[in-house]
Protein backbone atom coordinates (compact mmCIF):
# COMPACT_ATOMS: atom_id res chain seq x y z
CA UNK A 1 0.00 0.00 0.00
CA UNK A 2 1.56 3.23 -1.08
CA UNK A 3 1.70 6.08 1.39
CA UNK A 4 2.56 9.45 -0.05
CA UNK A 5 3.90 10.82 3.19
CA UNK A 6 5.86 7.67 4.01
CA UNK A 7 9.64 7.58 4.15
CA UNK A 8 9.55 4.39 2.10
CA UNK A 9 8.19 3.91 -1.36
CA UNK A 10 6.35 0.89 -2.63
CA UNK A 11 7.80 -1.13 -5.42
CA UNK A 12 6.33 -3.57 -7.87
CA UNK A 13 9.56 -5.57 -7.96
CA UNK A 14 8.45 -7.96 -5.21
CA UNK A 15 8.06 -10.80 -7.73
CA UNK A 16 11.83 -10.74 -8.28
CA UNK A 17 12.45 -12.14 -4.81
CA UNK A 18 12.12 -15.84 -4.06
CA UNK A 19 11.66 -17.22 -0.56
CA UNK A 20 15.30 -18.22 -0.67
CA UNK A 21 16.23 -14.62 -1.51
CA UNK A 22 14.23 -13.32 1.42
CA UNK A 23 15.71 -15.91 3.74
CA UNK A 24 19.13 -14.75 2.74
CA UNK A 25 18.17 -11.12 3.36
CA UNK A 26 17.04 -12.05 6.86
CA UNK A 27 20.54 -13.04 7.96
CA UNK A 28 22.79 -10.85 5.82
CA UNK A 29 25.92 -9.49 7.49
CA UNK A 30 27.60 -6.19 6.73
CA UNK A 31 30.64 -7.83 5.07
CA UNK A 32 28.22 -9.69 2.80
CA UNK A 33 26.82 -6.35 1.63
CA UNK A 34 30.22 -4.90 0.82
CA UNK A 35 31.76 -4.01 4.17
CA UNK A 36 34.45 -6.62 3.66
CA UNK A 37 36.84 -3.89 2.60
CA UNK A 38 37.29 -0.14 2.97
CA UNK A 39 38.61 0.37 -0.51
CA UNK A 40 40.73 -1.65 -2.90
CA UNK A 41 42.47 -4.06 -0.53
CA UNK A 42 45.88 -3.35 -2.03
CA UNK A 43 45.40 0.31 -1.11
CA UNK A 44 44.09 -0.15 2.39
CA UNK A 45 46.47 -2.88 3.43
CA UNK A 46 49.54 -0.86 2.63
CA UNK A 47 48.54 2.78 2.66
CA UNK A 48 46.11 3.02 5.51
CA UNK A 49 47.27 0.36 7.89
CA UNK A 50 48.16 3.07 10.36
CA UNK A 51 44.39 3.56 10.53
CA UNK A 52 42.40 1.14 8.37
CA UNK A 53 39.29 3.28 8.21
CA UNK A 54 41.37 6.34 7.33
CA UNK A 55 41.08 8.84 10.16
CA UNK A 56 43.61 11.16 8.48
CA UNK B 1 3.37 24.24 18.06
CA UNK B 2 6.68 22.80 16.86
CA UNK B 3 7.83 23.52 13.34
CA UNK B 4 10.42 21.02 12.19
CA UNK B 5 11.02 23.01 9.05
CA UNK B 6 13.27 25.17 11.20
CA UNK B 7 15.68 22.24 11.43
CA UNK B 8 18.01 21.28 8.58
CA UNK B 9 20.33 18.29 8.36
CA UNK B 10 23.60 19.46 6.85
CA UNK B 11 26.14 17.12 5.27
CA UNK B 12 29.43 17.63 3.45
CA UNK B 13 27.59 17.00 0.19
CA UNK B 14 24.21 18.60 0.74
CA UNK B 15 21.32 19.47 3.02
CA UNK B 16 18.14 17.65 3.91
CA UNK B 17 15.06 18.46 6.00
CA UNK B 18 13.93 16.24 8.85
CA UNK B 19 11.23 13.70 8.07
CA UNK B 20 7.75 15.07 8.60
CA UNK B 21 5.80 13.79 11.59
CA UNK B 22 3.26 11.93 9.45
CA UNK B 23 6.04 10.04 7.73
CA UNK B 24 7.41 8.56 10.94
CA UNK B 25 6.96 4.82 11.32
CA UNK B 26 6.45 2.88 14.53
CA UNK B 27 10.15 1.93 14.33
CA UNK B 28 11.15 5.59 14.03
CA UNK B 29 8.99 6.51 17.02
CA UNK B 30 10.38 3.68 19.12
CA UNK B 31 13.92 4.91 18.40
CA UNK B 32 12.80 8.40 19.39
CA UNK B 33 11.63 6.93 22.69
CA UNK B 34 15.02 5.25 23.18
CA UNK B 35 13.81 1.78 22.35
CA UNK B 36 15.28 -0.54 19.73
CA UNK B 37 12.58 -1.41 17.15
CA UNK B 38 13.75 -5.02 16.90
CA UNK B 39 12.51 -5.61 20.44
CA UNK B 40 8.87 -4.88 19.55
CA UNK B 41 5.96 -6.32 17.59
CA UNK B 42 3.32 -3.91 16.34
CA UNK B 43 -0.39 -4.85 16.42
CA UNK B 44 -3.43 -3.20 15.02
CA UNK B 45 -6.25 -3.28 17.56
CA UNK B 46 -9.59 -3.01 15.73
CA UNK B 47 -11.54 -3.09 18.96
CA UNK B 48 -13.35 -6.36 18.30
CA UNK B 49 -11.09 -8.35 20.62
CA UNK B 50 -8.64 -9.28 17.88
CA UNK B 51 -5.04 -8.32 17.38
CA UNK B 52 -3.54 -8.09 13.90
CA UNK B 53 0.27 -8.01 13.67
CA UNK B 54 1.55 -5.27 11.38
CA UNK B 55 5.08 -4.40 10.25
CA UNK B 56 7.07 -2.15 12.53
CA UNK B 57 7.86 -0.10 9.42
CA UNK B 58 4.23 1.04 9.11
CA UNK B 59 3.13 4.58 9.76
CA UNK B 60 -0.18 5.47 11.36
CA UNK B 61 -1.57 6.22 7.91
CA UNK B 62 -1.45 2.47 7.23
CA UNK B 63 -3.76 1.80 10.18
CA UNK B 64 -7.54 2.37 9.85
CA UNK B 65 -8.61 5.41 11.84
CA UNK B 66 -11.02 3.32 13.85
CA UNK B 67 -8.20 1.09 15.15
CA UNK B 68 -5.58 1.63 17.81
CA UNK B 69 -2.02 0.31 17.88
CA UNK B 70 -0.12 -1.71 20.46
CA UNK B 71 3.67 -1.89 20.36
CA UNK B 72 4.35 -5.05 22.32
CA UNK B 73 7.75 -5.54 23.88
CA UNK B 74 8.72 -9.13 23.12
CA UNK B 75 11.20 -9.47 25.98
CA UNK B 76 10.56 -9.47 29.70
CA UNK B 77 12.13 -6.04 29.72
CA UNK B 78 11.52 -4.06 32.86
CA UNK B 79 10.07 -0.81 31.52
CA UNK B 80 11.33 1.04 34.60
CA UNK B 81 14.89 0.48 33.37
CA UNK B 82 14.19 2.96 30.57
CA UNK B 83 12.37 5.88 32.15
CA UNK B 84 10.34 8.06 29.79
CA UNK B 85 12.12 11.21 30.88
CA UNK B 86 15.69 12.06 31.76
CA UNK B 87 16.81 14.37 34.53
CA UNK B 88 18.57 17.39 33.14
CA UNK B 89 21.57 18.80 34.96
CA UNK B 90 22.30 22.26 33.60
CA UNK B 91 25.89 22.99 34.63
CA UNK B 92 25.91 26.26 32.72
CA UNK B 93 23.47 28.81 31.37
CA UNK B 94 25.05 28.66 27.89
CA UNK B 95 25.34 24.95 27.12
CA UNK B 96 26.83 23.73 23.86
CA UNK B 97 26.71 20.00 24.39
CA UNK B 98 24.94 17.21 26.22
CA UNK B 99 26.53 14.25 28.01
CA UNK B 100 24.26 11.31 28.69
CA UNK B 101 24.61 9.40 31.93
CA UNK B 102 22.23 6.49 31.58
CA UNK B 103 22.05 3.48 33.88
CA UNK B 104 21.13 -0.08 32.98
CA UNK B 105 21.97 -2.25 35.92
CA UNK B 106 19.44 -1.30 38.58
CA UNK B 107 15.90 -0.04 38.87
CA UNK B 108 15.09 3.44 40.11
CA UNK B 109 18.47 4.77 39.02
CA UNK B 110 18.84 8.41 38.11
CA UNK B 111 19.20 8.82 34.34
CA UNK B 112 20.72 12.15 33.59
CA UNK B 113 21.72 14.38 30.76
CA UNK B 114 24.42 16.88 31.68
CA UNK B 115 24.46 20.15 29.80
CA UNK B 116 27.91 21.69 29.60
CA UNK B 117 29.60 24.61 27.87
CA UNK B 118 32.84 24.74 25.90
CA UNK B 119 34.86 26.02 28.87
CA UNK B 120 33.81 23.04 30.96
CA UNK B 121 34.43 20.62 28.11
CA UNK B 122 37.89 21.99 27.51
CA UNK B 123 38.75 21.51 31.18
CA UNK B 124 37.54 17.92 31.11
CA UNK B 125 39.26 17.05 27.84
CA UNK B 126 42.56 18.73 28.63
CA UNK B 127 42.71 16.88 31.94
CA UNK B 128 41.88 13.63 30.18
CA UNK B 129 44.67 14.12 27.69
CA UNK B 130 47.18 14.99 30.39
CA UNK B 131 46.11 11.92 32.38
CA UNK B 132 46.46 9.72 29.30
CA UNK B 133 49.96 10.95 28.59
CA UNK B 134 50.88 10.42 32.21
CA UNK B 135 49.40 6.90 32.27
CA UNK B 136 51.35 5.93 29.15
CA UNK B 137 54.51 7.68 30.37
CA UNK B 138 54.86 9.44 27.05
CA UNK B 139 58.36 10.81 26.70
CA UNK B 140 59.67 13.95 25.06
CA UNK B 141 60.71 14.82 22.39
CA UNK B 142 57.54 13.99 20.54
CA UNK B 143 55.53 14.99 17.50
CA UNK B 144 51.84 15.83 17.35
CA UNK B 145 49.74 15.98 14.19
CA UNK B 146 47.48 19.03 14.35
CA UNK B 147 44.75 19.43 11.73
CA UNK B 148 43.25 22.70 12.91
CA UNK B 149 39.96 21.01 13.76
CA UNK B 150 38.39 20.29 17.13
CA UNK B 151 39.91 16.83 17.47
CA UNK B 152 43.52 17.92 17.52
CA UNK B 153 43.10 21.41 18.99
CA UNK B 154 42.62 19.95 22.43
CA UNK B 155 45.71 17.80 21.98
CA UNK B 156 47.84 20.93 22.13
CA UNK B 157 46.27 22.14 25.35
CA UNK B 158 46.31 18.76 27.04
CA UNK B 159 49.92 18.34 26.04
CA UNK B 160 50.76 21.68 27.57
CA UNK B 161 49.08 20.69 30.79
CA UNK B 162 51.09 17.45 30.84
CA UNK B 163 54.37 19.20 30.04
CA UNK B 164 53.81 21.76 32.78
CA UNK B 165 52.86 19.17 35.39
CA UNK B 166 55.94 17.11 34.71
CA UNK B 167 58.22 20.06 34.05
CA UNK B 168 59.05 18.79 30.59
CA UNK B 169 60.55 21.25 28.07
CA UNK B 170 57.87 22.58 25.72
CA UNK B 171 60.44 23.14 23.00
CA UNK B 172 60.75 19.36 22.69
CA UNK B 173 57.22 19.17 21.31
CA UNK B 174 56.90 19.58 17.58
CA UNK B 175 53.38 20.06 16.23
CA UNK B 176 52.87 19.79 12.51
CA UNK B 177 50.17 20.62 10.03
CA UNK B 178 50.18 19.55 6.42
CA UNK B 179 48.97 21.69 3.52
CA UNK B 180 48.13 19.75 0.39
CA UNK B 181 45.15 20.86 -1.64
CA UNK B 182 42.50 19.52 -1.82
CA UNK B 183 43.01 17.21 1.17
CA UNK B 184 44.29 19.84 3.55
CA UNK B 185 43.60 23.49 2.89
CA UNK B 186 45.93 26.31 3.85
CA UNK B 187 43.33 27.96 6.08
CA UNK B 188 43.36 24.95 8.40
CA UNK B 189 47.11 25.40 8.84
CA UNK B 190 46.61 29.00 9.89
CA UNK B 191 44.07 27.94 12.50
CA UNK B 192 46.49 25.27 13.73
CA UNK B 193 49.27 27.82 13.98
CA UNK B 194 47.05 30.14 16.02
CA UNK B 195 46.10 27.29 18.35
CA UNK B 196 49.73 26.27 18.91
CA UNK B 197 51.01 29.81 19.42
CA UNK B 198 51.85 30.92 22.91
CA UNK B 199 52.48 27.46 24.28
CA UNK B 200 56.17 27.29 23.55
CA UNK B 201 55.62 24.31 21.27
CA UNK B 202 57.25 24.13 17.90
CA UNK B 203 54.75 24.25 15.06
CA UNK B 204 55.70 23.45 11.53
CA UNK B 205 53.46 23.85 8.54
CA UNK B 206 54.52 21.54 5.75
CA UNK B 207 53.66 22.65 2.27
CA UNK B 208 54.05 20.23 -0.64
CA UNK B 209 57.71 21.13 -1.20
CA UNK B 210 58.43 20.63 2.51
CA UNK B 211 56.79 17.21 2.47
CA UNK B 212 58.84 16.24 -0.55
CA UNK B 213 62.09 17.34 1.10
CA UNK B 214 61.28 15.67 4.42
CA UNK B 215 60.38 12.34 2.85
CA UNK B 216 63.15 12.36 0.25
CA UNK B 217 60.79 12.45 -2.72
CA UNK B 218 62.13 12.80 -6.24
CA UNK B 219 58.76 14.11 -7.37
CA UNK B 220 56.02 16.03 -5.56
CA UNK B 221 53.17 14.94 -3.27
CA UNK B 222 50.76 16.21 -5.91
CA UNK B 223 52.36 14.03 -8.58
CA UNK B 224 52.23 11.05 -6.26
CA UNK B 225 48.61 11.72 -5.40
CA UNK B 226 47.77 12.18 -9.07
CA UNK B 227 49.24 8.78 -9.93
CA UNK B 228 47.53 7.05 -7.01
CA UNK B 229 44.24 8.68 -7.90
CA UNK B 230 44.42 7.65 -11.54
CA UNK B 231 45.43 4.09 -10.62
CA UNK B 232 43.16 3.47 -7.64
CA UNK B 233 40.40 6.07 -7.97
CA UNK B 234 39.52 9.32 -6.14
CA UNK B 235 38.23 7.52 -3.05
CA UNK B 236 41.76 6.48 -2.25
CA UNK B 237 42.34 10.08 -1.15
CA UNK B 238 41.31 9.29 2.40
CA UNK B 239 43.71 6.41 2.65
CA UNK B 240 46.51 8.26 0.92
CA UNK B 241 46.01 11.13 3.38
CA UNK B 242 46.16 8.86 6.41
CA UNK B 243 49.29 7.22 5.11
CA UNK B 244 51.03 10.47 4.30
CA UNK B 245 50.37 11.94 7.75
CA UNK B 246 51.82 8.87 9.39
CA UNK B 247 54.91 9.01 7.20
CA UNK B 248 55.40 12.72 7.89
CA UNK B 249 54.92 12.24 11.64
CA UNK B 250 57.46 9.46 11.72
CA UNK B 251 59.99 11.40 9.65
CA UNK B 252 59.67 14.43 11.92
CA UNK B 253 60.25 12.22 14.92
CA UNK B 254 63.44 10.96 13.33
CA UNK B 255 64.53 14.58 12.84
CA UNK B 256 64.05 15.55 16.47
CA UNK B 257 65.17 12.26 17.98
CA UNK B 258 61.74 11.32 19.23
CA UNK B 259 59.71 8.14 19.06
CA UNK B 260 56.17 9.23 19.95
CA UNK B 261 53.47 10.55 17.63
CA UNK B 262 50.22 11.93 18.96
CA UNK B 263 47.12 11.67 16.77
CA UNK B 264 43.66 13.05 17.48
CA UNK B 265 41.72 9.84 16.75
CA UNK B 266 38.46 10.07 18.69
CA UNK B 267 36.07 7.46 20.08
CA UNK B 268 34.15 6.84 16.88
CA UNK B 269 37.35 6.80 14.78
CA UNK B 270 38.71 3.97 16.87
CA UNK B 271 35.35 2.21 17.04
CA UNK B 272 34.91 2.40 13.27
CA UNK B 273 38.19 0.61 12.72
CA UNK B 274 37.44 -1.95 15.40
CA UNK B 275 34.02 -2.60 13.85
CA UNK B 276 35.55 -3.15 10.43
CA UNK B 277 38.08 -5.61 11.84
CA UNK B 278 35.67 -7.56 14.02
CA UNK B 279 32.89 -7.90 11.48
CA UNK B 280 35.44 -9.31 9.06
CA UNK B 281 36.90 -11.75 11.55
CA UNK B 282 40.21 -9.90 11.68
CA UNK B 283 42.42 -9.15 14.60
CA UNK B 284 42.00 -5.52 15.57
CA UNK B 285 44.84 -3.04 15.22
CA UNK B 286 46.07 -1.92 18.65
CA UNK B 287 44.67 1.10 20.42
CA UNK B 288 45.14 3.53 22.03
CA UNK B 289 48.83 2.95 21.41
CA UNK B 290 49.98 1.56 18.08
CA UNK B 291 53.50 0.95 16.90
CA UNK B 292 54.13 2.06 13.31
CA UNK B 293 57.72 1.38 12.36
CA UNK B 294 59.99 3.08 14.83
CA UNK B 295 57.36 5.28 16.37
CA UNK B 296 54.56 4.74 18.90
CA UNK B 297 51.33 6.40 17.81
CA UNK B 298 49.28 7.54 20.77
CA UNK B 299 45.58 8.39 20.67
CA UNK B 300 44.97 10.57 23.73
CA UNK B 301 41.29 11.24 22.91
CA UNK B 302 40.49 7.69 21.81
CA UNK B 303 37.63 7.48 24.30
CA UNK B 304 36.13 10.93 23.78
CA UNK B 305 33.09 11.26 21.49
CA UNK B 306 33.81 13.44 18.48
CA UNK B 307 30.89 15.77 19.21
CA UNK B 308 32.32 16.63 22.62
CA UNK B 309 35.79 17.23 21.18
CA UNK B 310 34.39 19.50 18.52
CA UNK B 311 32.31 21.33 21.13
CA UNK B 312 35.51 22.33 22.87
CA UNK B 313 36.09 24.75 20.00
CA UNK B 314 32.68 25.29 18.42
CA UNK B 315 33.68 27.97 15.89
CA UNK B 316 36.83 26.17 14.76
CA UNK B 317 34.91 22.96 14.22
CA UNK B 318 32.17 24.62 12.16
CA UNK B 319 34.72 26.16 9.81
CA UNK B 320 36.52 22.84 9.48
CA UNK B 321 33.31 21.11 8.34
CA UNK B 322 32.72 23.71 5.66
CA UNK B 323 36.14 22.93 4.21
CA UNK B 324 35.70 19.18 3.96
CA UNK B 325 36.24 17.70 0.54
CA UNK B 326 33.21 16.24 -1.17
CA UNK B 327 34.70 12.89 -2.02
CA UNK B 328 33.61 10.29 0.48
CA UNK B 329 34.79 6.73 -0.03
CA UNK B 330 31.38 5.09 0.46
CA UNK B 331 32.55 2.29 2.69
CA UNK B 332 34.54 4.65 4.84
CA UNK B 333 31.51 6.90 5.08
CA UNK B 334 29.42 3.92 6.01
CA UNK B 335 31.67 2.49 8.72
CA UNK B 336 31.63 5.80 10.58
CA UNK B 337 27.86 5.94 10.34
CA UNK B 338 27.76 2.41 11.77
CA UNK B 339 30.16 3.32 14.58
CA UNK B 340 28.08 6.32 15.59
CA UNK B 341 24.91 4.22 15.31
CA UNK B 342 26.20 1.91 18.04
CA UNK B 343 25.75 4.68 20.58
CA UNK B 344 22.42 5.96 19.28
CA UNK B 345 20.28 4.43 22.00
CA UNK B 346 22.86 3.24 24.54
CA UNK B 347 25.51 6.00 24.56
CA UNK B 348 28.12 3.92 26.39
CA UNK B 349 27.98 1.00 23.95
CA UNK B 350 31.01 1.68 21.73
CA UNK B 351 33.37 2.55 24.55
CA UNK B 352 32.24 -0.49 26.52
CA UNK B 353 33.01 -2.73 23.56
CA UNK B 354 36.35 -1.06 22.93
CA UNK B 355 37.53 -1.38 26.51
CA UNK B 356 36.41 -4.99 26.67
CA UNK B 357 38.11 -5.90 23.41
CA UNK B 358 41.26 -4.11 24.49
CA UNK B 359 41.42 -6.13 27.70
CA UNK B 360 40.74 -9.32 25.79
CA UNK B 361 43.32 -8.66 23.10
CA UNK B 362 45.94 -7.74 25.71
CA UNK B 363 45.30 -10.95 27.58
CA UNK B 364 45.29 -13.14 24.45
CA UNK B 365 48.13 -11.30 22.72
CA UNK B 366 45.53 -11.04 19.99
CA UNK B 367 46.28 -7.70 18.36
CA UNK B 368 47.05 -7.50 14.67
CA UNK B 369 50.72 -6.98 13.97
CA UNK B 370 51.88 -4.71 11.20
CA UNK B 371 54.67 -6.10 9.06
CA UNK B 372 57.37 -3.91 7.59
CA UNK B 373 58.15 -4.01 3.87
CA UNK B 374 61.93 -4.17 3.76
CA UNK B 375 63.76 -1.19 2.37
CA UNK B 376 60.75 1.08 2.80
CA UNK B 377 58.89 2.74 5.65
CA UNK B 378 55.79 0.88 4.53
CA UNK B 379 53.79 -1.44 6.72
CA UNK B 380 51.06 -3.89 5.85
CA UNK B 381 48.60 -6.08 7.67
CA UNK B 382 49.14 -9.11 5.49
CA UNK B 383 45.56 -9.33 4.34
CA UNK B 384 46.15 -8.12 0.80
CA UNK B 385 47.65 -10.18 -1.99
CA UNK B 386 51.45 -10.07 -2.41
CA UNK B 387 51.09 -9.23 -6.11
CA UNK B 388 48.82 -6.25 -5.47
CA UNK B 389 51.09 -5.09 -2.70
CA UNK B 390 54.15 -5.34 -4.95
CA UNK B 391 52.42 -3.26 -7.63
CA UNK B 392 51.59 -0.52 -5.13
CA UNK B 393 55.10 -0.57 -3.65
CA UNK B 394 56.55 -0.29 -7.14
CA UNK B 395 54.35 2.75 -7.83
CA UNK B 396 55.37 4.42 -4.59
CA UNK B 397 59.04 3.59 -5.01
CA UNK B 398 59.17 5.61 -8.23
CA UNK B 399 58.58 8.69 -6.08
CA UNK B 400 60.95 7.73 -3.25
CA UNK B 401 64.36 6.98 -4.78
CA UNK B 402 65.97 6.33 -1.38
CA UNK B 403 63.87 3.22 -0.84
CA UNK B 404 65.77 0.04 -1.59
CA UNK B 405 63.00 -1.91 -3.22
CA UNK B 406 64.09 -4.96 -5.17
CA UNK B 407 63.46 -4.84 -8.91
CA UNK B 408 60.37 -6.77 -10.06
CA UNK B 409 61.01 -10.12 -11.65
CA UNK B 410 61.45 -9.46 -15.43
CA UNK B 411 59.50 -12.67 -16.06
Amino acid sequence: MSNKTSLTTSTDRTTQFTTADLGRIMTLTLPQVGMDRMTAPRVEETLSCSALTAHY
Amino acid sequence: MSNWERVTLLFANGARPLAQKDALSFADLLRANRFPPSMFQAYEVPGDGSLRPVPISHTLDAIPETSNVILQCMRNTDADLVPPALTTFAHTDRPVAAMYDLKYAEKDSLHGVHLVDDDQLREMVFDKIADFLHEHRVEFPLVAGISGGGDSSSIVQGLRRYATARDLPANQVLCFTVVLDPLWRGSAAERARELCEGHGFGHRVLYPEDIAALLGMSTTPQALWSEIRSTYGPDSSHFFGTWLLNLVGRALNKEIGGSSLLMGYNREDVMAELLFCLMNGRRPLPYPKRRTGEVDCFMPVWDVPKVLLDSCYPQVSEVNYSERIDSTAPRRSSIYYQAHALDAIVPQMSLSLMTGVRTLMDSLNGWEELEAIDGTPLLHTGHGSPEDRAALVELLARHFPDWSVSEPDPQ
